[in-house]
């Protein structure tokens, strides 16, 4: 399953990589022979250092292997590379060998929680935050790497001083999603945490601030596959959807309007052209997208008249006729 | 085997007359069609999904919440309200992914498998929150249901009816890329195919008497793990003590029970009395039933003795209790604990009710009459390796059980997150609670590892879950029909390890491994139906209405009666009959026609035992079905089986008979290895018929079996003619066939396998069996039949070496293309990595290879030939990094290179690049190289007899030996190999194989037939050859004749997939090991060879000493240190400038006066004077000193000028 690991990788992110060696005659840089193990000068051919030391894993321990008491590690699981101070350390467990719980471990274990610093403790609590509320909304690691990229960096500006930290973790998932254009709306994110709605937008100004990250907005389109295979609507339908929620836009129809309205108001139009059993109710889009349906139907009526133009490709003007009149 | 239908008859005599050995193939054929090779599997899944998930749901209890009174200044005291979460219907998904964007389309497996997801199904609930306040001493309720909560992600079985593959047809199925002869029953995880070994357990339910050796206090001990349908088990043991270890007055040895949650084992009387049975002759009825068996009461009579203090039920109760967890309880307190505990802890599967008294002493005492009766006659002691007192654990309980746990670990976690809310005063998040991580990454966590159990730190079982074994199609299936008995391999014992005679039909007698976990790894045979289980309900439904009195309308005596059974549902002792020939004569018929269910086993002992079971994991096996001395099945079946009716015009569709339809007409059945104990199976249809002579051997036959050949596995029925071979040369075959290259499956070209071999002309073997069929080895076969002579030749086929012809080869003869992928990702996080030919001038740490080969999007691209230490895979990883304020002027490059080149020591052609996601929105790459292997000196051949060997030479195809005809071998083995194997398989095989080469049709080489050698041979002769394969052959070297006649003839031969250039390595110098700094071990790192103990020992001998100095000190970890005379540690040594110091004395050297050698240094100021000495040692001594000095042990080097 695992494939295969190439000779000469490096351990990955290794901190403590020694300088670069460099060539004493031409000071260049030497590159390394594996399979020799020396360092050879690419430009000379000098060589630098022999006997190489392997810095790659001794063994690959597997799980399911049974000889207990021959376990060659002599080190823990990796680092965790969020926490600023990241070198080996001792850890108080909270259990006696044989697993029980005991009044000496607990306290001391506790004792010993006292003294990581401040901003780890928070780095740590927000990343488990930033896990769960990722989980939840179906995150991947590469974005929920970016939210605890961000919340670190905002505890390192030390700007997170006496605000709402529930608040703050919730604006960072949130400043994520749109770096990773992945379509997440702020009323989502919002219910999703059970955070006031009004706290987030503060937090969330207060980090594009601090990081200087642009205000970008997501366009309908980055919400039109999720809003699509939540209504279960055919590939077909899909594509006339873009189509139109682009035309809207190309011909600046709904300027004030949220993205996920114009969605609404294109996935409106579309399921009636296509007829059948593609009709999805009014309320069924709107509660899909999040809004209300008389903001549907309000959106609706300003597109009705220049619904023409908004005719996606394959579709007649006499299919026009299908839809409610707005 | 096809014969057209042609004659035309329908006289009645035909139609119902008896079936011939080849209609049985018919009837395989029809079960093979209805169940494949992996139904176990499958219908073990499906009962998961359908039954046991709902289950563990609705059987969850209700999470009850309410809020603590919290202090909370300026906020109002809540009113007092309860909440009571409930969970409800349960609703699952087709598989699906969850992409980021919120986009969820189907999942197919192919897609899986490429882009390393997890191939599940999400699982949804409905969840119902009632809240009940108090308003003025009134309770109102108001209640709130949370439709569709997603609860987690459950991998789906493919080709279970959950999967998108299933009820599929071949065409599709090619199109969503999967081959059509893959028949399912794995998992996909994380990309991975996992199997589910099936797991071996003793059978719960069940009374076992063991006899116990001497240094154990008693002799016989009855034991017994109660199991309900659902909970936790129970044990409970009843001992009988050994003679003189503690004698009553009477001189007997007492009885004792083991009670769970009590300290003491407890007399036997007294837990009678406990039960509210007091008196003696009560008890002793409940056990001897027959108050006259005098032997019986004479045995009883110590225990009764024992007992005579405590003569009342709360007597009785409170000793239990005293001996139980009930420290300083009062006396009221301690008989309640007791009651509860016989109530709830003794005997559960009996009854975990008020009431169950009478049931419990019924039972308790028959397990004390066993362990008399066991005592009184020594011949009635319980197997433990009998197969019918084992269960088999497949997917769907061993996914139950886990997803039990997690069940129970998700709501517990919700039941902290809701109390949470409630003493808040907030409103209950239901949705914020229900943590669906919790069963999707436990579930793919045990079926990544194989580590089952849901609790982390010490798994209970280590694995369970396997990679798919992809090597050739038949190790796929017979890795997915697996066992496993989880038995120390350490165990010097046996016993379990031994082929026993109720394995016969179950379990294949050949495919074992070899070693330690022999006999422990069994593999199942064809035809081997594990059992899904159902519930007992309705067999005792039956049996209340047919005559069964139950336990609580009769007296004990009653069961001593003649002619009175008692009667066994799974194990529980649910009645008596007193008719049971009736009784069990009903239940078959009712079996026969298939209205319960075909999987239920009737065991009748003909005396006064008659067990049901409809429990899940026994192994059973269809067999003809025997009545009135004939086969219920006649020609007429098999003509339905056909789809034709007796003249041979054909059926409408539903009037054919399918597997179902045989079951439902009795013609066939299941029997399990206990029924079959009391069974009378004849071996062949043939035994059938004579038993209708005058003076048969028997006729009282209640089966027959389909056909003998079907009790071996999926490897064992490749071999042809196994029942001519000496056995462990089956078993050595049933290895070696899972390493044999074939075609592992047909759409091996959209797949993206770690490592696949391909063989290039497979061909399907002259010689078949006909089990061959179902296992489709004649579509994906494994190996060509290559013309072998067995002689000597030249000698380049000594020692299980044979000579392949060089000709051949050229022509393609066991050619195979190897694949490789290698896999990368773009990590992001704190460093982020991109797929990109790494530029020197920004990137470090570039190795000495060959980076040209890359396209610019970092990767190689496809039809590019690469070799040894190309690159294949372009990637950097960014350098995050303070500068280093200590050596400012230290070059930093931002990028680091961590690029994956290809192996060193093959070579290749770029086959296929995949660029994609994966589950973690990483970028992603799989890279498919593919090369050519040609058959060269070294590598491994075999045939299908256990007869491996390695290529020892090519000889071209005019130096190699030929005929009259002018046929030369493809392959020479050596006549040697056989004799001492008595491998005669093998020799019959190729007779048969040069006849069938001849004629053109298939050999049937199927075990247990009636074809002989001398039938082969005369067809051998009428083709014109001499009757036993023998030819004159010329030597090609010479052209002479040789003087022996030579074997020669098609045998089907294996490549197997040990190759010389897979093995190949030397090394001069290379890497080293960081702890040591010996060379690294293994051809993949470039290690060296060991120069171990023994050759140490040998170098010794000779007296070699500065030989063996060179092999364990210069050329390995050779090593400088500078010791300080002084103090005798290891000194620093600055060897650039010059200066040393020793830190331990304080001491340095100054570098200006230090004289040019850095040996005998002094110091200038007089004051402390180093001296230091330059000594080689090796690396790992360095280590041990310094390691030493870590553990406060100093270890001084005291040195002298040499």
């Amino acid at each position: 399953m695992d494939a295969p690991e190439s000779p000469g990788t490096p351990s990955e992110f290794t901190s403590t990589d020694a300088p670069e060696t460099l060539c004493p005659r031409c000071h260049n840089f030497c590159n390394e022979d594996y399979r020799n193990g020396k360092y050879v000068c690419e430009r000379c051919g000098l060589v630098v250092k022999t006997q190489l030391i392997d810095t790659r894993s001794e063994w690959r321990t597997f799980s399911d292997s049974h000889d207990e008491g021959n376990d060659p590690n002599r080190v823990g699981g990796p680092q965790n590379p969020w926490i600023s101070d990241s070198t080996l350390s001792t850890t108080m467990a909270r259990t006696d060998a044989a697993g029980h719980a005991a009044q000496g471990f607990q306290q001391m274990s506790k004792f010993q929680g006292g003294t990581t610093s401040a901003s780890d403790r928070n780095i740590m609590n927000a990343i488990r935050e930033i896990d769960a509320m990722g989980a939840k909304m179906g995150l991947s690691d590469a974005t929920k790497n970016i939210a605890k990229q961000c919340y670190k960096e905002m505890e390192s500006k030390s700007t997170m001083r006496g605000r709402n930290i529930k608040a703050m973790v919730v604006a960072t998932v949130f400043a994520a999603c749109r770096q990773a254009h992945v379509s997440r709306t702020f009323k989502e994110v919002c219910s999703m945490s059970g955070v006031p709605r009004k706290d987030v937008t503060h937090a969330y100004k207060h980090v594009i601030r601090t990081l200087g990250l642009s205000s970008q907005t997501a366009g309908p389109e980055q919400y039109l596959p999720r809003f699509c295979s939540a209504l279960r609507l055919p590939e077909s339908v899909r594509q006339s959807v873009q189509e139109v929620a682009q035309k809207i836009c190309e011909l600046g129809l709904l300027g004030g309007r949220l993205p996920t309205a114009i969605c609404a108001a294109s996935l409106y139009i579309v399921v009636h052209l296509h007829g059948g059993p593609t009709i999805r109710s009014a309320k069924d889009i709107a509660d899909t997208a999040g809004i209300a349906e008389s903001t549907l139907h309000a959106t609706y009526k300003e597109i009705y008249a220049q619904r023409e133009q908004l005719l996606p490709r394959g579709f007649t003007a006499e299919k026009l006729a299908q839809l409610p009149v707005g | 085997m096809d014969t057209k239908p042609g004659m035309p008859f329908d006289d009645k005599e035909n139609l119902e007359g008896e079936i011939s050995q080849e209609d049985t193939w018919q009837v395989i054929s029809a079960f093979f069609e209805k169940k494949g090779l992996v139904s176990q599997q499958l219908d073990s899944f499906n009962d998961f999904i359908e039954h046991s998930l709902h289950d563990t749901v609705s059987d969850s209890s209700d999470i009850v919440i309410s809020p603590e009174s919290q202090h909370l200044p300026g906020k109002q005291m809540l009113e007092p309200a309860r909440f009571v979460v409930q969970f409800g219907q349960v609703y699952i998904s087709k598989p699906v992914h969850a992409e980021e964007s919120g986009d969820r389309p189907q999942l197919f497996p192919q897609e899986a498998r490429l882009r390393n997801l997890t191939y599940s199904a999400s699982l949804y609930v409905d969840v119902t929150k009632r809240t009940i306040t108090m308003q003025d001493g009134v309770e109102s309720e108001t209640a709130e249901t949370s439709n569709k909560v997603h609860l987690g992600e459950v991998p789906i079985m493919l080709h279970s009816k959950f999967c998108n593959l299933s009820q599929k047809s071949p065409k599709d199925l090619a199109e969503l890329g999967e081959c059509s002869y893959d028949q399912g029953g794995y998992f996909i995880i994380n990309g991975g195919e996992k199997v589910l070994i099936a797991q071996e357990r003793m059978a719960g339910n069940q009374v076992y008497v063991f006899k116990k050796p001497p240094p154990s206090k008693y002799s016989y001990v009855a034991e017994i793990r109660s199991v309900r349908e659902r909970g936790s088990p129970s044990t409970l043991y009843v001992k009988m003590m050994a003679h003189g270890a503690r004698s009553t007055e009477s001189g007997g040895p007492p009885i004792r029970v083991t009670i769970p949650y009590v300290r003491e084992d407890i007399p036997i009387v007294i837990v009678f009395r406990a039960l509210n049975f007091v008196s003696d002759k009560e008890i002793i009825e409940f056990i001897c039933y027959d108050l006259q068996d005098e032997e019986m009461l004479q045995l009883l009579r110590p225990s009764l003795e024992e007992a005579v203090p405590i003569q009342t039920r709360d007597n009785a109760l409170d000793f239990i209790a005293k001996r139980g967890s009930t420290l300083g309880a009062e006396r009221s307190k301690r008989l309640q604990f007791a009651i509860d505990l016989l109530q709830r802890e003794m005997l559960p599967h009996m009854g975990v009710s008020e009431f169950c008294e009478n049931k419990k002493a019924f039972y308790l005492g028959y397990m004390v009459n066993k362990l008399l009766r066991a005592a009184l006659k020594p011949g009635t002691l319980d197997d433990r390796d009998h197969f019918a007192n084992k269960r088999m654990d497949l997917a769907g309980p061993l996914m139950g059980s886990l997803f039990r746990q997690l069940f129970l670990k998700l709501s517990k976690e919700a039941r902290i997150s809701l109390q949470k809310d409630a003493d808040h005063g907030r409103d209950l998040n239901l949705v914020q609670a229900i943590r669906a991580n919790t069963i999707t990454n436990g579930l793919k966590y045990c079926l990544a590892t194989g580590n089952w159990g849901a609790t982390r730190g010490q798994p209970l079982r280590t694995g369970v879950a396997q990679v798919l074994n992809r090597l050739t199609f038949a190790s796929t299936l017979s890795h997915l029909r697996r066992l496993n008995a989880p038995v120390g391999r350490e165990g010097k014992l046996t016993k379990p390890r031994q082929l026993h005679n109720t394995h016969w039909g179950m379990v294949c007698p050949s495919e074992t491994p070899e070693g330690q976990a022999c006999g422990l790894v069994k593999n199942l045979s064809l035809m081997t139906h594990v059992t899904v289980g159902s519930s007992s309900t309705r067999p005792l439904e039956f049996l209340e209405s047919s005559g069964m009195e139950s336990l609580d309308e009769i007296h004990p005596s009653v069961v001593a009666q003649p002619g009175v059974s008692k009667i066994f549902v799974n194990g529980t002792w649910v009645g008596i009959h007193r008719t049971p020939k009736v009784l069990v004569e009903r239940l078959y018929q009712i079996r026969r026609r298939n209205e319960f269910s075909e999987e239920q086993s009737i065991v009748w002992n003909f005396k006064d035992d008659v067990r049901i079971f409809t429990d899940s994991g026994r192994c059973c096996r269809p067999l003809f079905v025997v009545k009135d001395k004939r086969l219920a099945i006649r020609k007429k079946h098999i003509y339905r089986l056909r789809g034709y009716d007796g003249a041979w015009r054909p059926l409408p569709a539903e009037q054919c008979f399918t597997w179902r339809s045989m079951l439902e007409h009795g013609l066939v059945e299941y029997l399990d290895a206990l029924e079959e104990e009391y069974s009378l199976i004849a071996m062949t249809l043939d035994d059938m018929k004579k038993c209708l002579e005058e003076n048969a051997y028997t006729d009282k036959y209640t089966h027959c079996e389909i056909h003998p050949c079907m009790i071996l596995g999926v490897l064992a029925s490749i071999i042809p003619f196994p029942d001519h071979n000496q056995s462990p040369r089956n078993t050595y075959q049933a290895a070696m066939g899972k390493q044999a290259m074939g075609v592992y499956i047909t759409n091996f070209q959209l797949r993206m396998d770690t490592m696949a071999h391909v063989l290039y002309y497979p061909q399907k073997p002259l010689g078949i069996t006909q089990a061959m069929r179902y296992l489709k080895f004649r579509e994906l076969p494994a190996g060509i039949n290559a013309i072998t002579a067995v002689s000597c030749y030249s000698g380049y086929n000594q020692e299980d070496s044979v000579i392949l012809n060089q000709s051949a080869v050229d022509r393609g003869f066991f050619r195979s293309t190897f694949f490789r992928s290698y896999r990368d990702q773009e990590k992001s996080g704190l460093v982020s990595e991109d797929f990109i030919v790494p530029d020197p001038a920004t990137c470090e740490g570039i190795r000495r290879a060959f980076y040209e080969k890359l396209d610019t999007d970092g990767l190689v691209s496809p039809g590019c030939r690469v070799s040894g230490d190309d690159v294949i895979i372009g990637k950097t990883t960014s350098q995050q990094r303070p500068e280093d304020p200590a050596n400012p002027q230290v070059r930093r490059r931002p990028f680091k290179d961590s690029s994956t080149m290809l192996r060193y020591s093959e070579t290749g052609i770029v086959d296929q690049v995949v660029l994609t996601t994966n589950q973690d929105g990483y970028r992603f790459a799989k890279v498919r190289v593919r090369s050519e292997r040609i058959p060269q000196v070294g590598d491994k051949f075999s045939s299908r007899h256990g007869q491996k060997g390695t290529c020892g030479m090519l000889y071209r195809q005019e130096d190699m030996p030929f005929t009259c005809q002018g046929i030369t071998p493809d392959l020479i083995m050596n006549p040697h190999a056989i004799p001492s194997r008595m491998t005669l398989g093998h020799l019959i095989e190729c007779l048969l194989s040069k006849v069938s080469a001849l004629s053109g049709v298939e050999g049937d080489a199927t075990p247990f037939t009636s074809v002989t050698v001398e039938e082969i041979s005369g067809m051998l002769h009428r083709q014109g050859f001499q009757r036993y394969g023998n030819e004159v052959m010329y030597n090609g070297h010479t052209g002479r004749r040789m003087s022996n006649q030579i074997y020669l003839g098609p045998t089907f031969y294996q490549r197997l997939k040990h190759m010389v250039d897979d093995k190949i390595h030397s090394r001069a110098r290379g890497p080293v090991q960081n702890l040591v700094r010996q060379p690294m071990e293994g051809r993949a790192r470039d290690g060296g060879l060991r120069f171990g103990e023994m050759e140490r020992d040998c170098i010794i001998s000779h007296g070699a000493a500065s030989f063996l100095k060179e092999r364990l000190f210069e050329v390995s970890d050779h090593y400088r240190v500078h010791v300080c005379d002084r103090c005798g540690q290891m000194a620093i040594a600055n060897l650039k400038n010059n200066s040393f110091e020793c830190r331990q004395c304080k001491s340095t050297t100054d570098v200006r006066t230090s004289p040019p050698s850095p040996l005998f240094v002094c110091h200038p100021s007089g004051a402390m004077r180093l001296i230091i000495s330059q000594v080689y040692m090796p690396y790992a001594c360095k280590l041990l000193f310094q390691e030493l000095m870590a553990m406060a042990i100093i270890p001084r080097l005291m040195t002298r000028p040499a």
